[in-house]
C-alpha cells in the first residue's frame, strides 16, 4: 500500500516537473517527434528499396552455355549439380531445339533464315535464377568450374549498379538513423541534465529531510517515459499518415514496383515497438545521466 | 539515545572538532553554545550524518551511525534538522512542504492531511497552509521548517542557529515552540550564540570553543 502511495506521488511529481519545465519539455518532445519520424521514414525507404531489389531480382537470370557435344546423361547430372549449389533458387534447362523454336517464335520475320540453317548453332543452355543478387558471383564461379560449361551471361552492369545502390543506400540509412538516435539521446540527456540542475536545490533539501534516492530518481525516469510516449504517439500518427500518402504517390511514379502500404504490412505492432524502443532508449539515457549527476549530489 | 565518544573532525589539516564526548537521553534539551566557528554546526552535521567523524564514534539508540552508511535517509527520518536559512521548497505551499516527509514514506493521504493540519496548528500556521514560502515572514518560514521537521515524530530534533535571522521576540517564540516539542518527548539539540536565549531557558548547555568542549552545564533544579 505504501509503495503504491509513493509511486503515485512520484508520478504526480513527474507531471509537475514536466509542466514546470515548459519550454524545455516542448523542445524535448519536438526533438523526439523529429527523430522518431525521421527514423520511421528512413525505415520506409529501406523497405521500399528492398521491394525494388526484389522486383529486379525476380527478373535476373544467369544463362550458362554448355559445349554442344554434351550428352543427355551428363546434362541431367549438371542440372543436379547446379540445383545443389547454395543460393540457386531454380534451374531450367533449354535444349538447342527448344531454344531455336523460341527464337523463331520471338522473331517470326527471320523464320526462313533459321530454318535454312544446316546445323542448329545454339548450345544447350541452363537458365539459373539466384535467390538473391548477392549470390550471383558465387554461383557463376562454381558453375564455371564445370568442364562442360563454355560461357555464361547475365546483366552484370545492372546487377553491379543495383548492388552498389542498395549498399550505398543502406549505409547512408544506417548513418542517418544513427545520427537521429544520437540527437534523440543528446536532447533527452540534456533535458534530464538541465532538469537535475534546475532542481538541484530541491534535491539537496529532499536529501536533508530523509528522502530515499529512488524517490529522487524515479520521477526523472517517469518523465523520460512520458516525454517519449507523447513524442512517440505524435510521430506514430504522422508516420501512419505519411506512409499512406507516400505509398499512393510512389504507386503513381513507379507503378512497376510492388509497393504495399507499410501500414498494412507492419500493422499496429510496428507503432507499439517504435514507442517501446523510444521508452527503452529514454530509460537507458536517464539511467546514465542520473548515475553521473546524482552521484555528486547524493553519493 | 545519542552518544559522542572522543569525536574529532578534520577539514584537510585543520582540526574543527577535538575529542568531543557527551551523552543525551530521551527527552533531553541541549543548547550547544559557542562563538562563530567554534564547531557547533560541525557537531550537528555529524549527528545528521552530513559529514563523517575523522576520529571517534557516534551512537544513536546504541547503534553506531556507521550502520546507516548507504541508508542515511532512514536516520534522517528519526533525526530531523532545522536550518538557519529554513531550506524550504520554494515551489511548494506550506502544506506541501510540511507533508513532504510523510509523502516520501508512503502514508495514506487521509493520515497525511490529519497529521499535517495538527502540526501546522501546533506551530500556529493553520491559516497559512496554501501560501508559498516567499510570501511568509522569517519567523513564519522557520515555523514551517519546524513543522516539517516534527511532522513525522522524530526521536531527535536538531536546530542549527534557528533564530539567527530572526528578531528577539520571534526568536523567543521559536524557542518556546522547541520547549513545547521537547515536553512532548522529543529530544531537542539547538545550537546558538544568543546569550539572551541561554539565560532565559534553564536547559543543559554544552559550551564549545575552537572545536574543544570547554564545559557542560546541567539545568538548575528548582
Amino acid at each position: 500500500m505504501k509503495s503504491i502511495q509513493i509511486l503515485l506521488r512520484e508520478i504526480k511529481e513527474s507531471f509537475i516537473n514536466i509542466i514546470r519545465s515548459g519550454f524545455l519539455t516542448f523542445i524535448s518532445i519536438f526533438v523526439i517527434i523529429v527523430s522518431i519520424f525521421s527514423i520511421g521514414m528512413i525505415y520506409y525507404f529501406l523497405n521500399y528499396s528492398n521491394e525494388v531489389k526484389k522486383g529486379i531480382e525476380n527478373k535476373i537470370e544467369i544463362s550458362f552455355y554448355l559445349n554442344k557435344d554434351t550428352n543427355e546423361v551428363r546434362i541431367k547430372e549438371i542440372e543436379n549439380e547446379i540445383s545443389n549449389i547454395s543460393g540457386v533458387e531454380s534451374v531450367k534447362y533449354i535444349s538447342p531445339d527448344t531454344a531455336l523454336d523460341e527464337l523463331i517464335k520471338d522473331y517470326p520475320e527471320y523464320e526462313s533464315i533459321f530454318k535454312d540453317l544446316e546445323k542448329n548453332p545454339l548450345p544447350p543452355t541452363f537458365f539459373v535464377k539466384p535467390e538473391s543478387v548477392y549470390f550471383i558471383n558465387e554461383i557463376t564461379s562454381k558453375i564455371s568450374m564445370i568442364p562442360e560449361v563454355s560461357d555464361f551471361f547475365y546483366s552484370k552492369d545492372l546487377v553491379d549498379k543495383l548492388l552498389f545502390s542498395i549498399r550505398t543506400f543502406t549505409f547512408l540509412s544506417i548513418v542517418i538513423v544513427s545520427i537521429f538516435i544520437g540527437i534523440f539521446i543528446f536532447f533527452l540527456g540534456s533535458n534530464i541534465t538541465v532538469s537535475i540542475y534546475n532542481r538541484r536545490e530541491d534535491i539537496e533539501i529532499m536529501k536533508l529531510v530523509g528522502t530515499q534516492p529512488s524517490f529522487i530518481k524515479i520521477p526523472f525516469y517517469i518523465e523520460g517515459i512520458i516525454l517519449s510516449l507523447i513524442g512517440g504517439t505524435i510521430s506514430s500518427f504522422l508516420l501512419n499518415k505519411s506512409y499512406l500518402e507516400i505509398s499512393k504517390l510512389l504507386n503513381i511514379i513507379l507503378p512497376f514496383v510492388e509497393n504495399q502500404n507499410l501500414n498494412q504490412k507492419l500493422g499496429f505492432n510496428f507503432y507499439v515497438y517504435l514507442n517501446l524502443s523510444a521508452i527503452i532508449v529514454s530509460l537507458i539515457v536517464s539511467y546514465f545521466v542520473l548515475r553521473k549527476y546524482l552521484k555528486e549530489i547524493y553519493p | 539515545m545519542l552518544k559522542f565518544v572522543g569525536v574529532s573532525k578534520f577539514y584537510d589539516e585543520k582540526e574543527a572538532l577535538s575529542n568531543i564526548s557527551f551523552e543525551l537521553d530521551k527527552g533531553d534539551f541541549l543548547f550547544i553554545v559557542g562563538p562563530s566557528g567554534a564547531g557547533k554546526t560541525t557537531i550537528l552535521k555529524l549527528i545528521h550524518k552530513e559529514i563523517e567523524p575523522s576520529r571517534g564514534e557516534i551512537f544513536f539508540n546504541n547503534d553506531s551511525l556507521k550502520k546507516y552508511n548507504g541508508r542515511v535517509y532512514l536516520l534522517r527520518r528519526k533525526i530531523s534538522m532545522i536550518f538557519q536559512d529554513y531550506k524550504l521548497f520554494k515551489r511548494k505551499t506550506v502544506y506541501e512542504n510540511v507533508s513532504f516527509p510523510l509523502e516520501i514514506q508512503g502514508f495514506s493521504p487521509q493520515f497525511i492531511r490529519s497529521r499535517v493540519l495538527d502540526t501546522l496548528k501546533m506551530v500556529g500556521l493553520e491559516e497559512q497552509i496554501n501560501k508559498y514560502p516567499n510570501t511568509l515572514s522569517g519567523g513564519e518560514m522557520q515555523r514551517v521548517s519546524i513543522a516539517r521537521a516534527i511532522v513525522n515524530n522524530p526521536d531527535i530534533l536538531i536546530a542549527d542557529e534557528p533564530t539567527g535571522n530572526l528578531d528577539w521576540k520571534t526568536s523567543f517564540n521559536i524557542v518556546d515552540l522547541f520547549v513545547k516539542i521537547n515536553e512532548n518527548g522529543t529530544t531537542v539539540i539547538m545550537s546558538t550564540h544568543n546569550e539572551e536565549i541561554i539565560k532565559k531557558y534553564n536547559k543543559r548547555i554544552l559550551y564549545i570553543k575552537d572545536g574543544k568542549k570547554l564545559y557542560e552545564k546541567y539545568p538548575n533544579i528548582a
